[in-house]
C-alpha cells in the first residue's frame, strides 16, 4: 500500500535534504572547486600552472610511482593473510569463532596514530622487541631497524586492512553453497583444481572488490607513513602535507590534490562498480549451514596457523601499546628524567603534571579535552544533518531525488583526509561573506569538528538508514489503529525504536572524530591540538619521556576507541551496510 | 447495522484495487471476506480501518459516516497478517499499547491485559519477549492486543495464513470460540475457505476489486452465484452448454433444468451430489483415469465422451480401479447448475 506519490515524497524529500545538502555543499563541494581553482588555474605571480608544473617534475613523478608501488605490495600481502582467514571463518565453525570475528572488527575504530604508536612499541627502537634484544645481548644500539622502513608502513596497512578482507570475501564466500565445489570434486577435479577453476573463479567478484577497496585505503593513508615512514618515504597524501604545512606552497599542495582525486575517484568509481556486482547473491544458503567442523590433524594445525598468525597481527601492536605505556624499559646513559626500568605509572602521570618542557603550545591534558570538545560536537552535528538525510532515504525510498542524491553522500568517503584539509585551507583562507557579515573560518576552532562531520557523515546516514527503513509501516498503522495519534506513533514507536540507532550513528561520529588525523593535522590550530596531533608531536620529541607519554596518551584513546567498538556491536540491529 | 459500506472504489496508480463494493454488517456478526491473493481484500480493511482513504463511496457506523475520521479515532482495531508487534514492547506492553492511549488507569490496564491473555490461553506471558514467541503465541498476543481495547469493530486480516496446518486447525477453533465468547463484531480476512466457512455467519466472496457473492457459509456452498465461485470452491466440472426452454444440451447429453435461462451457459456439474452405482434420474458412464483417497471422502476422475470429470464419494462406497468402467447417478436438481 503505497500512501504518497512518487512527486509527493519528493517535495517532502527536498525539505529534508535541505541542510545536509547545504553542509555539503559549502564543506566539501565549495573546498574542492577551490582546490581545482589553485591547482589547475594561473598563479598570482607566475604564468605557469603549478598542475602543468607538478607533472613536469620527476620527484612528483616518484611521490606518485611509489604512492602506487606501497598501495600495490600492501594489497597483495594482506590479500596473502586475508584469504586463508576468510576461507576459515566462512566455512569452518571451531571454539572462539565469534570471539575472532568480533576481534576482526577492532582495526575499523583504532584511529591510525593508535596503530603506528602500537607498532613502535612492539618493533621501534624503544619498542619491545629492540628493547630486549639490546638487554639480552648487552647491544648498545637496536638491532632490528622497523622505524622508517617499507616494511613497517606495509604491515601497518595488513594490519588495517586484513579486516576488509575477511569481512568481505568471508561473507560471500559463506554464502557460496559448498555443493559447487564438491560437484566438481565428484566429476574428477583434485583439491587444488577445484580452488582454482571453482572456487576462486566463483569467489572473483568479492576479492576484486576486496582487493580494490583495500587499495584504495593503502593509496590515501596518511598517519601511517607520516609517523612509521618518517621523512625517506612519501606518498601523494604526505606530500600535500609537507607542501602545505612545511613549505607553505599551497598552489603545488593544491596540483598534487587534483592528482591524487582524480586517482581516487576513478578508483572509487571503478570499487562501485565491482561491489554492485557483489550484491547478486549466487545463492541464498543460510551461512550456518555452510560450515563445518574442522576434522584431522591436518586441517586442525592450518587452522591453528592462521588464528595464530591473526592474533598475532591484530592484537600484538596493540598489546605492546598498552603494556608499554606502563613499562620503563630503557637504560643507559643520558636519559634525563627518564623513570627507572620497571612497571611505571609515571607516563601517565606526566601528561596530567604539566612538565616544564611542555611540548610546543598545549600540554597533553588540553588535547584530551579539545578532542573530547570536538567529538561531542561533532555528534550534534553530524546527526543534525544526518538524521533529516536518513530520514529521507528510508521514508520516501527510491525517488528520483534520493536516487541522485545517495551516492553523493558516500562522495567524502572516496575523498581522502588530506585532501579535505587542504580543500578548508585554500577555501576559508580568506573570510566568507555570509549575508553581508565577514565570517572568518580560517581562525575559528570549528573547523576541525566540521571536517570530522563531513568524514562521519557517511556513517552516520549509513547506519540510521537501515534501521529506520527497518520500522514497517505496518507497525505505525497498527500504533494509529489502537487509537495511537500520529503525534503518539512518533513518541511510542518511531522514537524508541530509532533510538539505538541513533546511539550507533552517535558511537560512530563520536570515534571517527576521536581518531581523525589526517585532515585535523592540516586545519588544527596550535593551541588546540587533538588528541592524535598531540601524539604526533610528541613523537617527534625526543627522549623516553616524550615518547611514553605518546604511549600513554594512544593507550588512552585506544581504550576509549574501543569502548566506542564495543558500543557499537552491541547496539546495532541491522548491518551497518557495506564498506 | 454497526457497519455499512458503499459502493467503494480505490486505485493505487493505475491499478484498480476496488471496483464498487457494498455490504452491511450487523451487531455481533462476523462477516468472512474469501478471495484469492490480490483480489482487494486488505485494501477493504485498509479502507474500514481508515488508513487509506476511498477514491470513491462511503463507509457508515451506525448511520455516520466516518470516511473523514482518522483511523485512531475510529474505535476499531485491525489484526495485522504478520502480527505488526511492536519488537521494543514486551507482551503486556503490546497488549496494552492500546490502553494507554486511551489513557486508562494503570491498574485497570494491568487487570485487562492480564484478562485478554487468558482469553487466548496466555496467562502469565505479560513479561515475555514478543521475538521471543513461536508463531503461534505471536498470533495470540496480536489477537489479545487487537481484542484488549474492546473494539466496536475487530478486523482481521489473514490471521492464520503464516502457520502450518495442524496449528491453523487448532488456533481456528480457539478463536471461533473467543469471538462467540465476546460476541464480537469482526471482518474476517481470509483466502481460505473451510476459514471462512468455520469462523463466519457469512461470507463475502470478492474477486478483482468486485463483489461476486455474500450469504450464509452452506448457502454459498449450495449455489455459488457465477462460475468464479464455483471454480474458488473447487468445484471445476464446468462445461460449455446451450440452454433453451427448461433443458439445457451439454456434450454429455440433454438435461432437464428447473430455471427459465436460454443462450449460451456455462453447465457445472457437482462433484459432491452423485452417487455410484445407484440408477437415479439421470446417469453417466465412464472410465476411471485416477483415484485419490482423502481420508473420508475419495475423489475420482472419470472420462466421459472425452472429457474429464471430477466426482467426490464416500470412502465406504466400494470404487473400481483405474481403467474399469464406472457407472454413476445423480438427480438433476441438485446436481446440475448453469450460469449464463
Amino acid at each position: 500500500m503505497q500512501t504518497s506519490s512518487s512527486a509527493v515524497g519528493a517535495g517532502r524529500s527536498m525539505l529534508l535534504w535541505l541542510a545536509p545538502l547545504g553542509f555539503l555543499g559549502l564543506f566539501y563541494a565549495y573546498p574542492l572547486v577551490s582546490i581545482l581553482r589553485t591547482g589547475l588555474g594561473h598563479s598570482a605571480q607566475g604564468a605557469v600552472v603549478p598542475f602543468v608544473e607538478a607533472i613536469s617534475d620527476t620527484a612528483v613523478w616518484k611521490v606518485i610511482a611509489f604512492t602506487f608501488w606501497q598501495a600495490a605490495l600492501s594489497t597483495l600481502l594482506t590479500l596473502l593473510v586475508g584469504l586463508p582467514g576468510a576461507y576459515l571463518l566462512a566455512r569452518f565453525d571451531f571454539r572462539g569463532r565469534s570471539l575472532l570475528q568480533a576481534l576482526t572488527a577492532v582495526p575499523f575504530v583504532m584511529p591510525t596514530l593508535v596503530v603506528a604508536v602500537g607498532f613502535n612499541a612492539l618493533l621501534g627502537p624503544r619498542g619491545w622487541v629492540n628493547q630486549g634484544l639490546m638487554t639480552l645481548f648487552d647491544l648498545s644500539a637496536p638491532p632490528v631497524r622497523f622505524a622508517n622502513t617499507l616494511t613497517a608502513i606495509v604491515m601497518a596497512h595488513v594490519f588495517y586492512n586484513t579486516t576488509i578482507v575477511l569481512r568481505m570475501v568471508g561473507d560471500f564466500w559463506s554464502h557460496l553453497d559448498p555443493r559447487l565445489g564438491q560437484a566438481a570434486r565428484t566429476l574428477g577435479a583434485g583439491r587444488w583444481q577445484t580452488l582454482w577453476r571453482v572456487t576462486l573463479p566463483l569467489l572473483s567478484p568479492a576479492i576484486a572488490a576486496a582487493a580494490l577497496l583495500v587499495f584504495i585505503f593503502d593509496f590515501t593513508s596518511f598517519g601511517v607513513i607520516l609517523v612509521l615512514g618518517g621523512a625517506r618515504f612519501a606518498t601523494l597524501e604526505v606530500e600535500i602535507y609537507n607542501q602545505a604545512i612545511h613549505r607553505f606552497n599551497l598552489p603545488l599542495a593544491a596540483a598534487l590534490s587534483v592528482i591524487q582525486l582524480a586517482c581516487t575517484w576513478l578508483l572509487t568509481i571503478l570499487y562501485t562498480q565491482l561491489a554492485s556486482r557483489l550484491s547478486r547473491p549466487l545463492s541464498l544458503r543460510a551461512s550456518a549451514r555452510n560450515r563445518r567442523r574442522l576434522k584431522g590433524w591436518r586441517s586442525r594445525v592450518g587452522a591453528a596457523g592462521v588464528i595464530l598468525l591473526l592474533l598475532t597481527l591484530l592484537v600484538s601492536p596493540l598489546a605492546a601499546l598498552a603494556a608499554r605505556s606502563f613499562v620503563s624499559l630503557e637504560t643507559g646513559r643520558n636519559l634525563q628524567n627518564a623513570p627507572p626500568p620497571g612497571p611505571t605509572l609515571a607516563f601517565y602521570r606526566e601528561l596530567i603534571t604539566h612538565p616544564r618542557q611542555a611540548v610546543s603550545y598545549a600540554p597533553p591534558s588540553t588535547a584530551m579535552l579539545v578532542s573530547l570538545a570536538y567529538a561531542a560536537i561533532t555528534v550534534v552535528l553530524s546527526l543534525a544533518l544526518g538524521l533529516p538525510a536518513a530520514w529521507a532515504l528510508a521514508r520516501d525510498g527510491q525517488n528520483w531525488l534520493n536516487r541522485w542524491f545517495d551516492p553523493l553522500l558516500m562522495l567524502p568517503l572516496g575523498t581522502s583526509a588530506v585532501t579535505l584539509g587542504l580543500g578548508f585551507i585554500v577555501a576559508f583562507s580568506s573570510p566568507l561573506m555570509v549575508f553581508g557579515e565577514r565570517v572568518d573560518l580560517r581562525t575559528s576552532p570549528l573547523l576541525p569538528p566540521l571536517a570530522h562531520t563531513l568524514v562521519a557523515f557517511p556513517f552516520v546516514v549509513r547506519s540510521l538508514t537501515p534501521a529506520l527503513r527497518s520500522i514497517s509501516p505496518r507497525l505505525r498503522q497498527a500504533a494509529a489503529v489502537m487509537g495511537a495519534s500520529p503525534g503518539q506513533v512518533v513518541r511510542h514507536v518511531d522514537l524508541p525504536l530509532a533510538g539505538r540507532a541513533v546511539l550507533v550513528a552517535a558511537a560512530f561520529a563520536f570515534t571517527i572524530s576521536l581518531g581523525e588525523f589526517g585532515a585535523t593535522a592540516l586545519i588544527t590550530r596550535p593551541e588546540y591540538p587533538t588528541v592524535p596531533v598531540m601524539i604526533y608531536r610528541l613523537l617527534s620529541q625526543p627522549g623516553p619521556l616524550n615518547f611514553g607519554q605518546a604511549l600513554a596518551l594512544s593507550t588512552i584513546l585506544m581504550a576509549v576507541c574501543a569502548a566506542g567498538m564495543l558500543a557499537i556491536e552491541r547496539l546495532r540491529i541491522a548491518e551497518v551496510g557495506e564498506f | 447495522m454497526s457497519l455499512a459500506v458503499r459502493h467503494l472504489h480505490k486505485s493505487f496508480g493505475k491499478t484498480p484495487a476496488l471496483r464498487g463494493i457494498s455490504f452491511n454488517v450487523a451487531q455481533g456478526e462476523i462477516l468472512a471476506v474469501l478471495g484469492p491473493s490480490g483480489c482487494g481484500k486488505s485494501t477493504l480493511l485498509a479502507l474500514i480501518a481508515g488508513l487509506e482513504k476511498p477514491d470513491e463511496g462511503q463507509v457508515f457506523w451506525e448511520g455516520q459516516s466516518i470516511v473523514n475520521v482518522p483511523p485512531h479515532r475510529r474505535g476499531f482495531s485491525l489484526m495485522f497478517q504478520d502480527y505488526a508487534l511492536f519488537p521494543h514492547l514486551n507482551v503486556g506492553d503490546n497488549v496494552a499499547f492500546g490502553l494507554r492511549m486511551q489513557r486508562w488507569p494503570k491498574a485497570q490496564i494491568r487487570q485487562r491485559v492480564a484478562e485478554v491473555l487468558h482469553l487466548v490461553s496466555l496467562a502469565g506471558f505479560e513479561q515475555r519477549d514478543v521475538t521471543q514467541l513461536s508463531g503461534g503465541e505471536q498470533q495470540r498476543v496480536a489477537l489479545a492486543r487487537a481484542l484488549a481495547v474492546r473494539p466496536r469493530l475487530l478486523m482481521l486480516d489473514e490471521p492464520l495464513g503464516s502457520l502450518d496446518h495442524a496449528l491453523r486447525m487448532q488456533l481456528m477453533q480457539d478463536l471461533s470460540t473467543i469471538l462467540g465468547e465476546v460476541q464480537q463484531t469482526a471482518i474476517y480476512v481470509t483466502h481460505d475457505q473451510e476459514e471462512a466457512f468455520t469462523l463466519a455467519n457469512r461470507v463475502l466472496i470478492i474477486n478483482q476489486g468486485r463483489l461476486e457473492q455474500i450469504g450464509k457459509p452452506d448457502d454459498i456452498y449450495r449455489q455459488p452465484a457465477s462460475v468464479f465461485v464455483a471454480r474458488f470452491l473447487g468445484m471445476n466440472n464446468l462445461l460449455e452448454g446451450h440452454a433453451d426452454r427448461g433443458r439445457v444440451e451439454t456434450p454429455l447429453g440433454v438435461f432437464p433444468l428447473d430455471r427459465d435461462v436460454s443462450g449460451p451457459v456455462t453447465v457445472l456439474i457437482r462433484p459432491d451430489t452423485a452417487q455410484a452405482e445407484r440408477s437415479g434420474e439421470c446417469e453417466l458412464s465412464g472410465r476411471v483415469l485416477a483415484r485419490r483417497f482423502r481420508g473420508a471422502s475419495t475423489q475420482v476422475t472419470l472420462e466421459v465422451s472425452g472429457l474429464s470429470l471430477n466426482f467426490d464419494f464416500p470412502s465406504s462406497v466400494p470404487l473400481p480401479e483405474a481403467g474399469h468402467t464406472l457407472r454413476i447417478s445423480f438427480q438433476t436438481g441438485e446436481t446440475i447448475q448453469v450460469f449464463s
